[in-house]
């Protein structure tokens, strides 16, 4: 079971929000309208028993000085203050009594009046005849265990009571019901910026580094926004940073490598000169020379796309002459199917994808079995890669394209392999506005298929 | 006798490893390390072919090509730093035959220097060819545009020839890149997009509007016998 407070707190920020506001219109409503419930009741109850006091004490005095003359015929008494002030009243004298109305009888003056009145007081209480409210006066008359009652009927004020009672239910109704209004209105005004920032936060997670929230205002939520695009230009000024460092110690590795490169390469030319372990030497000063400066070249590429740099050159580009050209340059042996593509695109890219793939395949398939299709549908050229096998591992497959990720740790050592080949084979889809997807069943073969979209002019004139 | 080289590099490392590559296969080099001692050179020892980088101490590699190309036809190969940049365009405009990307496989300059070497040497059949009024007298390899010679580098020629061997026939950019540069498919097209713009500049009455070398859309190039 989860508790209440567990349970609210699980609720989205804006149900609170119009929860509390709902919550205080209604108490508010209703502390208004029990107090001016009572006050206003307690004020005419309390004019009701002035102006009543008033008649009463006429009605008294009246009737005493008639009781006096009248020399107590009760009966001449109560049909001369019926005729006389219309008042409801009766004069109880001992078990007997008299009054106006039918329904007055002793038994609805309540008892602490009778005792008020027996001991010569003049009193009032409240009391009910039928179901209706009544104020019961009661005084002495001079005569022995007689007593004068007057009764005012409090229905109107109970009539007037129930109709404000309405009307504060109804205004109590509608106060709740505009704060819940009020309460999704201002809610939603004061979670937009909080939405904003979290589907900002989205997009730099996204790789969107130059996401920026834009606040009006200079309240708490302001400061919010200012802190999270401090945060974002921090982190993409960290970024730029590490991505410099790296542009630059490759750029500063490449001269240096070249010249290695020439001079080792040279050496291997002339390794028949040396003795075997100098031979030996030599050759592996120039392999790991030429797979050094194939990192750098990697980290360069990887580098100058993590600046935006990337330049792209549309032109025509036979995908089917390019992949052939791409299988020849590699000194392999791979044949291509499909008809003959023309593409808009760019080609040192395209090159750049077929050679890592179909290198790639090579390398890390069984046997020599690699084939490329070539196809076109819908506008989405089609250049797919398969080797001969044994498959990726599926946990792998998400990770392919990561950089320095190797599938085949115990491959790690293998020529060229660095673990950037594909990385960069995506990124230059990914700029000729396509992608590589992977299929690997298990055990089988291997595929990687470039998808880019067929295009017959540029996207934008290129300088 | 040996093939004279000028190499103008002035990363010390990088001159004399290439230097070293380009010894070993048999060829003379003539080494500088800045673009006025390697003017000086050229007007000295008279090199068959020259390797220029781009960054130089005094001046820059295009300038230098213009230079040599005031007064000399001889192969030129430029280095650059990037692919992308304007550099390639620009260093072809120049007056050079060919660029590589720094850093190279020196088995590759060699294969370029190889190559250009060859096509330079070669003594072109001995056909007359009229266009227009652009006239090709392979023998000695001379351009006339109405009785007047126009000179053309080695490679200008050679592309010219190319096309003009065969009037109206349209030749695609990676054919003029195989046949005039011996690249395959891979090849950069700018290379005769810029030729091809120079080759105009030179034989067009007027190069806006080219009636010699037309470009037929989307396809590429063809010599046009009409006049």
């Amino acid at each position: 079971m989860r508790s209440p407070l567990k349970f609210f707190r699980s609720r989205s920020l804006r149900f609170r929000i119009t929860l509390a506001f709902v919550a205080s219109g209604f108490l508010l409503a209703v502390i208004l309208s029990v107090a001016t419930f009572f006050t206003v009741r307690s004020f005419l109850e309390n004019q009701r028993v002035k102006a009543s006091t008033r008649q009463t004490l006429f009605g008294v005095l009246f009737a005493r000085e008639f009781f006096q003359q009248a020399r107590g015929n009760t009966e001449d008494i109560v049909s001369l203050l019926q005729t006389r002030s219309g008042l409801d009243a009766m004069i109880i004298q001992g078990d007997q009594y008299l009054a106006t109305s039918l329904s007055l009888t002793p038994s609805v003056v309540p008892k602490d009046l009778k005792r008020l009145v027996a001991n010569e007081r003049l009193g009032y209480q409240q009391t009910e005849i039928g179901s209706a409210r009544e104020l019961a006066f009661g005084a002495p008359l001079p005569a022995p265990d007689t007593a004068l009652y007057f009764f005012y009927s409090l229905a109107d004020i109970d009539k007037t009571m129930s109709v404000l009672l309405r009307a504060l239910i109804v205004a109590g109704l509608a106060v709740v019901m505009i704060s819940a209004v009020l309460a999704l209105r201002v809610g939603g005004r004061i979670l937009r910026p909080l939405h904003e920032v979290s589907s900002a936060t989205q997009r730099v997670a996204e790789g969107l580094l130059e996401t920026r929230v834009y606040a009006a205002t200079e309240d708490e939520v302001g400061v919010l926004a200012a802190s999270f695009n401090e945060m974002a230009s921090a982190f993409q000024g960290m970024l730029e940073r590490e991505r410099r460092f790296v542009a630059n110690v490759s750029h500063e590795l490449r001269t240096p490598l070249s010249a290695l490169q020439s001079a080792s390469e040279l050496l291997v030319t002339h390794r028949n000169d040396f003795s075997p372990s100098s031979r030996e030497a030599v050759d592996l000063i120039a392999d790991d020379v030429a797979s050094l400066r194939r990192l750098v070249e990697e980290l360069m590429e990887v580098s100058e796309v993590d600046a935006g740099k990337a330049i792209i050159r549309w032109e025509e580009v036979d995908l089917r002459a390019l992949t052939t050209a791409v299988v020849r340059k590699l000194h392999r042996n791979a044949p291509v199917a499909g008809p003959a593509v023309v593409t808009l695109s760019d080609k040192a890219r395209l090159e750049r994808i077929m050679s890592n793939l179909v290198h790639n395949a090579f390398e890390h398939g069984r046997g020599n079995d690699v084939h490329v299709t070539i196809g076109e549908e819908n506008g989405t050229c089609r250049l797919a890669v398969s080797d001969g096998g044994p498959g990726i591992p599926p946990d792998a497959l998400p990770h392919l394209f990561d950089r320095f990720y190797k599938a085949d740790r115990s491959r790690s050592r293998d020529r060229g392999g660095f673990g950037l080949g594909l990385a960069i084979a995506f990124e230059n889809a990914r700029l000729l506005g396509g992608t590589i997807e992977a299929t690997s069943p298990l055990g089988g073969p291997t595929t990687f298929t470039v998808l880019i979209p067929r295009k017959a002019a540029p996207p934008e004139e290129t300088p | 006798m040996a093939e004279r080289i000028l190499l103008v590099e002035d990363d010390r490392r990088v001159r004399r490893a290439t230097a070293l590559t380009l010894a070993d296969e048999g060829y003379e080099v003539l080494e500088a390390e800045d673009g006025s001692s390697g003017l000086r050179l050229l007007a000295e020892r008279r090199p068959e072919l020259a390797i220029l980088d781009v960054m130089l101490p005094d001046i820059d590699g295009f300038e230098v090509c213009r230079e040599i190309r005031k007064r000399n036809d001889l192969p030129i190969i430029f280095l650059t730093a990037k692919t992308d940049t304007v550099d390639v365009v620009v260093g072809l405009e120049s007056g050079a035959d060919d660029y590589l990307t720094k850093p190279f496989a020196p088995k590759e300059l060699v294969a370029r220097v190889r190559a250009l070497l060859r096509r330079f040497r070669s003594e072109p059949r001995p056909v007359r060819i009229q266009l227009g009024d652009v006239e090709i007298d392979p023998e000695g390899g001379a351009v006339r545009k109405n009785g007047r010679q126009v000179s053309l580098t080695k490679t200008e020629f050679n592309l010219l020839r190319c096309l003009a061997e065969r009037p109206n026939q349209v030749f695609s950019r990676e054919t003029l890149l195989e046949r005039v540069w011996g690249y395959d498919y891979l090849g950069d097209s700018r290379l005769v997009d810029v030729h091809v713009r120079r080759l105009r500049a030179k034989i067009e009455t007027d190069a806006a509007n080219p009636t010699v070398i037309v470009t037929v859309r989307g396809l590429g190039y063809k010599a046009s016998s009409e006049p």
